[in-house]
C-alpha cells in the first residue's frame, strides 16, 4: 500500500479492534497468534496474555483472520463502524498434530516473520514441549532444553548455568513469569529447579534488547508457565530415576480464574542408601531437593487480569552419624513470588502494575567432633570448619504503559528493585585448610537501581519495522547508564526478513565466582555481590545483524552479532586455574571484553517430525592487567543437532547429538627443580618434586567435545474413574558413545612407569572427564 | 509419496503464498490423494463463502482497494518524473512530507494531539479529502448509528449464536437468508457488545438495550440462537422452532425481546 493511500485511509473515520485469542475449551490464551484484517493487510501479533489491538481500521467489512502454530486457522467477516472499539475475542480449535517445537519471533506485539514487519532483531523460543522432549539428564531439564538454542551453552555437563554470547551466568537473567530467579539449579547445578511440565516456553533475549528489558548486560531467559485450563482439572506427573513431579490445574472455585500447581520433590537420597546397601556405590549421598510453583490467573471484568506466581527449591545437604567424626550441615535454595495486575483501557492503552520479592540463601554448617578419651566417643565438643551463610534478596516494584496507535506502539515504564547481598565466611578452627578455596570474608551490600523507559516501535509498511527506545538505570554511587536500544526488521516478503539492531545495557551486580577457576564447571551457583562504587555499573554494547528465510517445513535463520564490555569485575588472572579457589571477594579488577559470533539455525519439520540444527561460531575475550584471555568458557565452534521423529502412532524418538571444539586452559610448559648446594655432596642437589611452570593463560585448547543422547518414549491410552488417562514411559540414554569428553585438564606425576621402573618423575597430562554413559528412565502419566 | 499436506500448507496454496516449486509439488500430490485434495476443496469453499459475503457487503472494501490502486497510479507518476517538473514536484514532495509529520501516519505525537483535540475516531479529514467518504452498504444501519457485525461460515454444517448477558429490552431480529454465512449484527445501545467466535460460533455479551440482528443461512444443516443458555430459535433441517415466546414474527423476521 503506498503512502498516498495510508495517508487517503488514515484520515478517514475509523475503529479499533481489539480483543484475545485463547485455545477453545481450556480458554488458555495463546501468545504469539497472528491477527489480520486480510484486505487491508494489518497484521497484529498476541502479547503473552493472548491479547491483540489492531488500531484504525477503516469503515467497511473486512475478513478478520486468527492464526496460532499447532490450531485451526478462523475466520470472520467484521464491520467496523467507523467510531469507539469492536471487542472480538477468537477461540481456536486444536490441530490434532503439532509441529515446530521450536519458533523464532520477534517480540511481544510485533510481527512474525510469517506475517509482515517486525520490531527488530528476533528471539528464540522453545516450546514446553520440546522442554519435555529433550533427552536430559534423570530429569527433564528447561535450562539443559534451552542450550539446544544456538545463543546458549553450558561450561559443562555438571553445570545447566547459561553462558550466552560471550557472557557469563551472572549476566544473564533467568525470570519466571516476569520474575528473576537467583540460582534456580539443583545438585550444584547438574540440572535446572523448575518443573518442565508447568512451562509453556521459554524464549531468549541474546542481544538488542528493547527498551523494556532488563537489567543484565548478557541475555534475558524468560520461562513462561502455562495458564491452567479453565474447562476441567486435569494434573500430570512423572515418576524418575531421582524424583517424581505432581502438577495439578484447572478452573478456580470461584469464576473467572485458574490456578496451576507442580511441585516435585527427590528421593536420591533413599535411592543411592539402597544403591550403597547393595553395594553398587561406595557411599549413599545425604542430599535432597523439592521445588514447587503456584500459579493463579484472574479476571477481574473486562480483559483486566491479575496474576499471581510463587516458587519456591529448597535443597540440603545433612549428615549427622551418630558417633562418627564429621558433622554437615547445609541447607539452600531460593524462592519468588510476584503479583501483576493488567488491564486495557479502552483499545488505545494498557497498564500493568507489577510487585516481585525474589531471593536466594543458604547456610553452610561443617563440623568435626572432638574425640574424647574418657568417655571413648566424639562429643558435642565441637570444632568448626566451615561456618557460612549467603543471600540475595530482590525486591521489585514496576510500572508499565502501552499505547497502540495506528502505526505505532509507544511503551513506557519505570521500575525499582531494591536488593541486599549478604554473604559470610566466619572464622574458623580450621582456617588454613580452608581458606584456598572459600576465604574469610563479610559483606553486606545494599545496592538499588530504578530504571525507566521510553520505546517506540513504528511500523510505517506492512514490511519494515522499526524500534527506537532508551533506558536509563540510576543506580546511586555507581553511577547511571544511558542506554540506547534500536531494533529493525525489514520483510520483502513473507518468507524472507532481515534485521539489525543495537543497543547498551547494564547491570549493577556480579558473581563472586572466580570465573577462570575450574570449579566453575562443577557449581553453577553464583553468589552475587554488588559491582565495585569506584568502578560502577557493568555495561554492554552490542550490535546484532541477522536473517530469516522460511519455507512451509524449513526455516533458516543467521545472526552475527558483536558485544563490547565495559566495566567488568573480572578476577586477576590466577597463577594456577587448578588451585584456585571458588570465591574471590575482593580482588576484583576493572575489566574489559569482547565476543563476536555468528549464528545459525535451521529447523526442518515435516509429518511429526523434526529437526533443529543450531551452529555457533563464537569467540570471546578479556581483558584486565593489560592482558588479554581466553574466558575458560570458549567454545569456537558448537554444531547442535536436535531431533524428533514418531515411533508408531503413539511414540517418539529424540536424539541429540552435539560436537563442539574443545575449551581453553593453561598449559604447564616447564617444571623447576629446585637445588640446593651441599658442600658434603660437593654440589647442587634436587630438593623436592619442584615447582610447575605455567604458560600463558588459557592458551591451550583441551580436546573436542561430542555427546550422543537418545530418547524414546510411547503413550498408553486407559480410562480412568470415567477420564481418559495417559501413561507414558520413557528411556534416556546420555552420552550413548561413553566419550570421554575432557572436564579440566591436570599435570600427573608420580605415576607408574610402564618400562616397569618405579614411579615416573615425568610429568604427563590427565583428563577429567566429564559425564559418562547415563541412562534415564521413567513414567509420566496425565489424567 | 509425500505425507499429508498440512492446513497451512494447502491456506498457503490457495493464497498464492508457496514458492513455485512447492506449489507444484503441492499440487501434484492433491492429484494422487483423495483426502487431501477433500480438504483442499473445504477450505477453497470456506474462502470462497467469505469472498462472496465480502462480494455482497464489502463495497467499502471496494473503496479501500481503489484508494490503494489511486496511490499505486500516483506512486508510478512519481517514477517517472522528467526535469521539467523536478522543482514543481519538489515543493509538492516538501509540502506533502510536512503534511505527513504534522498530519498523521508518521507521528505518534500527531495522533496522541488528534485524539486529545477531538475524542475517538478523530483522525477526521482536512480540506477536500473530506469528499473521500466510505460508501454504505445496503445493509448498513442509517447513518450516526453504532454498529458492529461479526459473520461466521458454519461449521460442518453447524452454525451457533449465542447471547450472553444481555440487558433487559434487548431486541433480537431473527431471520434467513439465502447466503452462505451467518450475520449478527448489534446496533444501537447494543453496539458496545463484546464479540467472540469459534468454529461456527459467534457469541455476542454484554449487549445494551439496543437491538440484536441475527441472519441465519438457510443452507446450514443447523441453527441455534441461544440466550444465556436457553435456546430461543433452532432450525434444524427444514424445520423452525421458536423456543422462547416471539414479541413478532408476523413477517420475514421473528423478534425476540429480552425480559429480565
Amino acid at each position: 500500500m503506498s503512502i498516498a493511500t495510508l495517508l487517503l485511509l488514515s484520515l478517514l473515520p475509523a475503529s479499533d479492534l481489539h480483543g484475545t485469542v485463547r485455545a477453545e475449551g481450556a480458554a488458555t490464551p495463546l501468545p504469539g497468534a497472528t491477527v489480520q484484517v486480510v484486505e487491508l493487510k494489518r497484521t497484529a501479533t498476541t502479547d503473552e496474555r493472548g491479547y491483540f489491538v489492531i488500531r484504525g481500521v477503516e469503515p467497511g467489512r473486512w475478513t478478520v483472520r486468527a492464526a496460532a502454530l499447532g490450531y485451526r486457522p478462523h475466520a470472520v467477516v467484521v464491520q467496523a463502524s467507523g467510531a469507539g472499539s469492536v471487542r472480538l475475542d477468537f477461540d481456536l480449535q486444536p490441530e490434532a498434530v503439532r509441529l515446530d517445537p521450536v519458533e523464532v519471533r520477534g517480540r511481544e506485539g510485533s510481527t512474525p516473520v510469517a506475517g509482515a514487519a517486525s520490531s527488530g532483531p528476533g528471539e528464540t523460543r522453545l516450546d514446553g514441549r520440546a522442554v519435555r522432549l529433550t533427552p536430559a539428564l534423570a530429569e527433564a531439564d528447561v535450562l539443559r532444553a534451552v542450550q539446544s538454542l544456538p545463543s546458549v551453552a553450558a561450561i559443562s555437563d555438571f553445570s545447566s548455568a547459561p553462558y550466552v554470547r560471550g557472557g557469563s551466568p551472572d549476566q544473564s537473567m533467568v525470570t519466571l513469569d516476569g520474575i528473576p530467579l537467583y540460582n534456580p539449579y539443583h545438585l550444584g547445578g547438574l540440572f535446572g529447579a523448575i518443573d518442565p511440565d508447568a512451562v509453556q516456553s521459554v524464549g531468549v533475549l541474546a542481544g538488542a534488547f528493547p527498551a523494556g528489558v532488563g537489567d543484565r548486560i548478557s541475555s534475558v531467559l524468560e520461562i513462561r508457565t502455562r495458564e491452567a485450563e479453565r474447562d476441567s482439572v486435569r494434573a500430570t506427573g512423572a515418576v524418575g530415576l531421582i524424583s517424581s513431579r505432581f502438577g495439578v490445574g484447572g478452573p478456580t472455585p470461584w469464576a473467572g480464574g485458574s490456578y496451576l500447581f507442580s511441585g516435585r520433590h527427590t528421593y536420591l537420597d533413599l535411592a543411592t542408601r539402597g544403591a550403597e546397601a547393595l553395594g553398587v556405590i561406595p557411599a549413599s549421598l545425604p542430599y535432597g531437593f523439592s521445588d514447587a510453583h503456584l500459579k493463579l490467573d484472574q479476571d477481574l471484568g473486562g480483559l483486566a487480569r491479575l496474576s499471581f506466581s510463587g516458587y519456591v527449591n529448597d535443597e540440603s545437604l545433612v549428615h549427622r552419624p551418630e558417633g562418627e567424626k564429621d558433622l554437615i550441615d547445609f541447607d539452600w535454595g531460593s524462592e519468588a513470588v510476584g503479583l501483576r495486575l493488567w488491564r486495557p483501557f479502552g483499545a488505545r492503552l494498557s497498564g500493568e502494575l507489577r510487585a516481585a520479592y525474589s531471593a536466594f540463601g543458604g547456610r553452610f554448617n561443617a563440623i568435626e567432633r572432638r574425640w574424647d578419651p574418657e568417655r571413648q566417643q566424639y562429643t558435642d565438643s565441637t570444632s568448626t570448619v566451615v561456618h557460612a551463610s549467603t543471600g540475595v534478596q530482590n525486591a521489585i516494584v514496576g510500572a508499565g504503559l502501552t499505547w497502540y496507535g495506528r502505526r505505532h506502539q509507544l511503551r513506557a515504564g519505570a521500575q525499582l528493585d531494591a536488593y541486599r547481598f549478604r554473604h559470610r565466611v566466619a572464622p574458623n578452627d580450621f582456617v588454613d585448610e580452608v581458606d584456598d578455596f572459600v576465604p574469610l570474608f563479610d559483606s553486606d551490600h545494599r545496592p538499588a537501581t530504578l530504571a525507566v523507559y521510553l520505546e517506540d516501535e513504528w511500523k510505517p509498511s506492512d514490511a519494515l519495522s522499526l524500534r527506537a527506545g532508551f533506558r536509563v538505570m540510576a543506580a546511586g554511587e555507581r553511577g547511571t547508564a544511558w542506554m540506547p536500544r534500536l531494533g529493525l526488521r525489514y520483510a520483502p516478503t513473507s518468507s524472507t526478513a532481515l534485521w539489525a539492531g543495537a543497543g547498551r545495557s547494564a547491570q549493577v551486580m556480579h558473581s563472586l565466582h572466580d570465573a577462570e577457576s575450574v570449579s566453575t564447571s562443577i557449581v553453577a551457583y553464583d553468589i552475587l555481590a554488588a559491582v565495585p562504587e569506584a568502578q560502577g555499573l557493568t555495561v554492554a554494547d552490542d550490535l546484532v545483524l541477522g536473517g530469516e528465510w522460511r519455507r512451509a517445513d524449513l526455516t533458516l535463520r543467521v545472526e552475527a552479532y558483536e558485544k563490547r564490555f565495559r566495566s567488568v569485575p573480572v578476577t586477576p588472572i590466577p597463577d594456577d586455574p587448578l588451585g584456585q579457589g571458588l570465591v574471590v571477594p575482593e580482588e576484583f579488577r576493572e575489566g574489559t571484553g569482547t565476543s563476536r559470533g555468528l549464528e545459525v539455525l535451521a529447523q526442518y519439520a515435516r509429518g511429526g517430525a523434526g529437526l533443529n540444527a543450531a551452529y555457533t561460531l563464537a569467540k570471546a575475550e578479556r581483558e584486565v592487567d593489560g592482558a588479554r584471555f581466553t574466558p575458560r568458557f570458549d567454545r569456537r565452534h558448537t554444531l547442535d543437532l536436535n531431533g524428533f521423529a514418531p515411533l508408531g502412532s503413539r511414540g517418539q524418538v529424540s536424539a541429540r547429538l552435539v560436537f563442539a571444539s574443545g575449551q581453553p586452559y593453561t598449559p604447564v610448559v616447564g617444571v623447576m627443580a629446585p637445588h640446593v648446594f651441599l658442600p658434603e655432596a660437593g654440589g647442587f642437589v634436587e630438593n623436592g618434586n619442584g615447582v610447575l611452570v605455567m604458560g600463558e593463560h588459557n592458551t591451550a585448547r583441551l580436546p573436542g567435545y561430542a555427546r550422543l543422547d537418545l530418547g524414546a518414549r510411547r503413550s498408553f491410552q486407559r480410562r480412568w474413574f470415567g477420564r481418559p488417562t495417559t501413561f507414558t514411559p520413557y528411556l534416556q540414554v546420555l552420552n550413548v558413545l561413553n566419550t570421554r569428553n575432557v572436564l579440566f585438564a591436570f599435570p600427573e606425576r608420580g605415576y607408574e612407569d610402564s618400562a616397569g621402573g618405579g614411579p615416573s618423575t615425568r610429568l604427563r597430562l590427565q583428563h577429567a572427564p566429564q559425564l559418562p554413559v547415563f541412562p534415564t528412565f521413567g513414567v509420566e502419566w496425565r489424567f | 509419496m509425500m505425507p499429508h499436506a498440512a492446513e497451512g500448507t494447502l491456506q498457503a496454496l490457495l493464497d498464492g503464498e508457496l514458492s513455485r516449486a512447492e506449489g507444484a509439488e503441492v499440487e501434484r500430490h492433491l492429484e494422487t490423494c483423495p483426502a487431501c485434495r477433500a480438504e483442499a476443496e473445504r477450505l477453497r469453499a470456506a474462502s470462497d463463502g467469505l469472498t462472496a459475503a465480502l462480494a455482497l457487503l464489502d463495497r467499502p472494501a471496494a473503496t479501500g482497494r481503489a484508494l490503494d490502486q489511486l496511490g499505486r497510479r500516483r506512486w508510478r507518476r512519481w517514477v517517472g518524473v522528467d526535469s521539467g517538473q523536478v522543482l514543481r514536484r519538489a515543493a509538492v514532495l516538501v509540502l506533502g512530507v510536512a503534511s505527513l509529520a504534522s498530519a498523521t501516519p508518521g507521528s505518534p505525537v500527531r495522533e496522541w494531539i488528534g485524539e486529545l483535540l477531538h475524542g475517538a475516531g478523530a483522525e477526521s479529514a482536512p480540506g477536500g479529502l473530506a469528499a473521500v467518504a466510505p460508501v454504505s452498504t445496503p445493509d448498513a444501519p442509517p447513518a450516526g448509528e453504532a454498529s458492529a457485525a461479526v459473520s461466521v461460515l458454519p461449521d460442518l454444517g453447524r452454525v451457533r449464536v449465542v447471547v450472553t448477558a444481555p440487558s433487559p429490552d434487548l431486541r433480537i431480529r431473527v431471520r434467513l437468508s439465502d447466503d452462505s454465512y451467518s450475520d449478527v449484527r448489534a446496533t444501537g445501545a447494543a453496539a458496545g457488545a463484546r464479540f467472540r467466535t469459534g468454529p461456527g460460533r459467534v457469541e455476542v455479551s454484554g449487549a445494551g438495550p439496543g437491538e440484536v440482528e441475527v441472519v441465519l443461512p438457510r443452507s446450514a444443516r443447523s441453527a441455534t440462537v441461544e440466550v444465556d443458555g436457553r435456546p430461543y430459535f433452532r432450525r434444524d433441517g427444514e424445520g423452525i422452532r421458536l423456543l422462547a415466546p416471539a414479541s413478532d414474527s408476523s413477517g420475514s423476521e421473528i423478534v425476540f425481546t429480552v425480559r429480565p
